[in-house]
């Protein structure tokens, strides 16, 4: 029997993008934000929001000249497949180092919250098994999931919002330009790796519908960055800047906030299925990609023999930071920090080199 | 095979964690419902934890409560020794057979002594440790919070649980108590431009706290000085003013309502006037918020000028003199010496602000606005130049009813 051809839809394609960049939210994103915007934070996702979208842009000006080929092997055909390998190790690193910290750090707010006489190493091991079946059914299960869960995922976060409007203060706006502007910009400019996640799309493209990949992008890229600026939008109304600065978990401690009479208390466990749905979609997405990765790089036809490994590997680097501080300092460092800006320096040396040899050409692949 | 195999490693994947490691049986918890600071006697605290006593909340059977409907047996209370609040919590392991746990912790309780002191200290290591919530109300307990706690017994609940957080929820129908609970007390205190307002408790006092029946209106009064007899034990109305963690100063009732209209936390009170036509008779008015309070806030050499205007309404609620106010022409002398009334509250008010040199009606809230950024704020140092800032206060109170009567015969 033929196996069917991997075919993601529009809206799966935008959900699974959504949610792989803004899964984050529900983990230590922001905190940083708060440290160099102070009460203007609410402004970095949106700065944030425009360096994704032009990185999105420049994704999509590359991966149009080459349809049904996804980064690595385009990456192979211009820049040959040592430098290509360079490449490829850099798109490794964001998957397997994002989903080590994610599992990391999912598995921590689940220990610091819910479960917190469980070994830590048993909690990871949940989630990497749940990663590792999902991840192991490929783009296509992973999508549909997702898609499944957005109504989940958004009805719930709208409702959690809606709850916490009582508590807004809106004098924490003010003095409205926090640290400065200058101090804004910068911010969202470092810390835009958090939006490196649209990777994906170069790995995803392949299964895309032809013509769709920039709408794809664009409001893949958009939602997310609506959804990451109303976390930290009603963080910090709820908790209202300097205090919002202490939090580890803004999104949680959010869900700890809500009180509606004497019977509507300690609802977190509620809100608490919305953030290990998203972020087993992450780690199932990063398992996939990474895999994904490792086979265009070995030319196999096969990803699924990659997906344990990545799992083992992805579980070892989860536990190499010594503690949570750590942990949150590496993922700010290592992740949200300039790797969007890598990621753009490799998509422009492939465009030069698209350009001086002359490659690719299909500019509008609705054609093909 | 493949299916039983698969089947095995579910079932192991999904009992493990509900029993292995957290299981938790409720009823193998000793639920602390309330936490009191004093300083120590023979350590550096002396840290009282009320611990509810189930069986006696549950309920005895045909309606009648175990406790014997007077609250007796609902909780105990245990004090310990220790350097810091939350060793405390696992020395109580030492004296009680079930786990004590601080996750429905409805009261810290501060005696008055400790908070002058300075309380901040005790604030960070709270908000840190994952049992606690921020919705705690803070209270701070006239003499000693381990005195204050085992003698606050409920009369109406056996629920102390329930008891401590409907006290504290009067603050929605009374002026008197504040709205403040750990969250906003927390974030006030880190924040410049507002000070926080803690509840003020007090046990009863039982010899008599005025010596004459001269007139007092009742927001005069404060926890540990309500001339009272019967009732429970407890009773909370004023505030305690802080500032970066240390009390200042304590608030009336009539003071801490109007902190909270300037807070926009006001919701109804009611006043007693003295009959502008029969001094020694009083008409009674209900007050609550009309709009949320305007505030302008400029800055003239280096120092605030601040405007600020209360407009509120309510009804009348009783005319003990039968003088027919309610026809048109006269509402405005009541609603003019209602105006008076409250302005001379809430001048008093400002001047305590002032004088303890604490903005705990937020007006710096409202003078942050003029800055572009935070430095800039921080660098005009709001604390600094409050206490010498020029308020005016303008209050606009308007009748809306009249009760269900329109206008009096008097009595033959």
């Amino acid at each position: 029997m033929m196996r069917q051809q991997t075919v993601i839809g529009v809206s799966e394609a935008v959900t699974i993008l959504f949610i792989f960049i803004s899964a984050k939210t529900f983990l230590s994103y922001g905190r940083q934000f708060f440290h160099e915007s102070y009460n203007a934070a609410w402004m970095v996702p949106l700065v944030q929001t425009f360096v994704g979208l032009a990185g999105v842009l420049l994704l999509v000006t590359l991966l149009q000249k080459f349809p049904g080929r996804n980064l690595v092997e385009i990456g192979e055909e211009l820049a040959g497949p040592y430098i290509n390998g360079l490449f490829a190790l850099f798109y490794l690193t964001v998957f397997i180092l994002g989903a080590a910290l994610t599992l990391r750090g999912v598995s921590e707010r689940v220990e610091a919250g819910y479960l917190p006489n469980t070994p830590i190493s048993m909690v990871v091991l949940f989630f990497a098994v749940g990663a590792v079946v999902v991840g192991y059914l490929g783009p296509e299960a992973v999508s549909r999931t997702a898609r499944f869960l957005l109504g989940v995922l958004l009805v719930t976060t709208m409702v959690l919002i809606a709850l916490t409007v009582p508590l807004w203060r809106f004098h924490t706006l003010y003095p409205l330009w926090g640290s400065g502007p200058l101090e804004i910009l910068k911010s969202g400019l470092t810390s835009s790796g958090d939006f490196v996640q649209i990777l994906l799309l170069g790995i995803i493209y392949p299964f895309l519908p032809g013509g769709k990949i920039k709408q794809v992008g664009v409001w893949g890229v958009a939602i997310a960055g609506f959804f990451m600026f109303t976390y930290i939008w009603t963080s910090l109304l709820v908790f209202t800047y300097p205090a919002v600065s202490e939090l580890a978990l803004p999104s949680f401690e959010i869900s700890r906030m809500v009180n509606i009479g004497r019977f509507g208390q300690r609802v977190e466990v509620l809100f608490m299925p919305v953030s290990i749905f998203a972020n087993l979609i992450f780690l199932s997405v990063s398992l996939y990609a990474a895999a994904s990765v490792l086979c265009s790089l070995c030319k196999l036809r096969d990803y699924r023999p990659f997906v344990p490994a990545m799992a083992v590997l992805v579980q070892t680097v989860a536990f190499i930071p010594q503690n949570v501080p750590q942990l949150i300092y590496w993922n700010e460092a290592y992740l949200s920090k300039y790797s969007l800006g890598a990621l753009a320096g490799i998509l422009l040396v492939l465009l030069l080199i698209t350009r001086f040899k002359g490659k690719g050409g299909v500019i509008d692949e609705k054609s093909t | 095979m493949k299916k039983a195999l698969s089947a095995i490693l579910l079932a192991v994947l999904l009992l493990s964690p509900a029993g292995c490691y957290d299981y938790s049986e409720p009823d193998e918890k000793a639920w602390v419902m309330a936490l009191g600071l004093d300083k120590g006697r023979q350590n550096v605290l002396t840290v009282t934890a009320v611990i509810a006593v189930p069986k006696n909340i549950a309920g005895g059977g045909g309606g009648q409560p175990a406790s014997g409907g007077g609250g007796q047996g609902g909780f105990i209370t245990v004090s310990l020794e220790t350097e810091t609040l939350l060793s405390a919590l696992e020395l109580l392991n030492a004296v009680m057979d079930r786990k004590a746990d601080l996750s429905h912790n409805k009261w810290f309780v501060f005696s008055r002594e400790l908070a002058e002191e300075g309380i901040g200290k005790y604030f960070a290591p709270i908000a840190r440790f994952y049992q606690f919530r921020r919705t705690s109300s803070v209270i701070v307990c006239q003499g000693r919070a381990e005195e204050f706690l085992a003698k606050g017994q409920p009369k109406l609940e056996d629920n102390v649980g329930k008891y401590y957080e409907l006290m504290h929820r009067g603050w929605r129908y009374t002026e008197f108590i504040p709205f403040d609970n750990f969250h906003h007390f927390y974030i006030k205190s880190s924040s410049p431009g507002i000070e926080p307002v803690a509840v003020l408790a007090a046990l009863e006092r039982k010899s008599p706290v005025y010596e004459t029946d001269a007139p007092k209106t009742m927001g005069r009064y404060q926890a540990g000085r309500i001339p009272r007899e019967g009732g429970g034990n407890i009773e909370i109305m004023g505030g305690a003013v802080f500032r970066a963690g240390k009390m200042l100063g304590t608030l009336n009732g009539d003071q801490v309502g109007v902190q909270k209209m300037f807070n926009g936390t006001f919701n109804r009170t009611i006043v007693d006037l003295p009959d502008p036509e029969h001094p020694d008779q009083y008409i009674i008015l209900e007050v609550e918020p009309r709009q949320a309070p305007e505030v302008r806030v400029q800055i003239s050499d280096g120092y605030p000028r601040i405007t600020a205007s209360l407009k509120l309404e309510g009804d009348i609620i009783s005319i003990q003199s039968g003088v027919n106010y309610t026809r048109p022409e006269r509402l405005p002398d009541l609603e003019r010496a209602v105006e008076e009334a409250l302005l001379e509250n809430v001048n008093n008010t400002v001047a305590k602000s002032q004088e303890l040199g604490a903005d705990f009606l937020g007006f710096g809230l409202h003078a942050k606005k003029l800055f572009r950024t935070w430095p800039e704020w921080e660098a005009y140092k709001w604390e600094e130049k409050y206490p010498l800032a020029e308020v005016t206060v303008n209050v606009d109170y308007r009748i809306r009813r009249s009760g269900l009567l329109h206008e009096m015969e008097p009595l033959q």
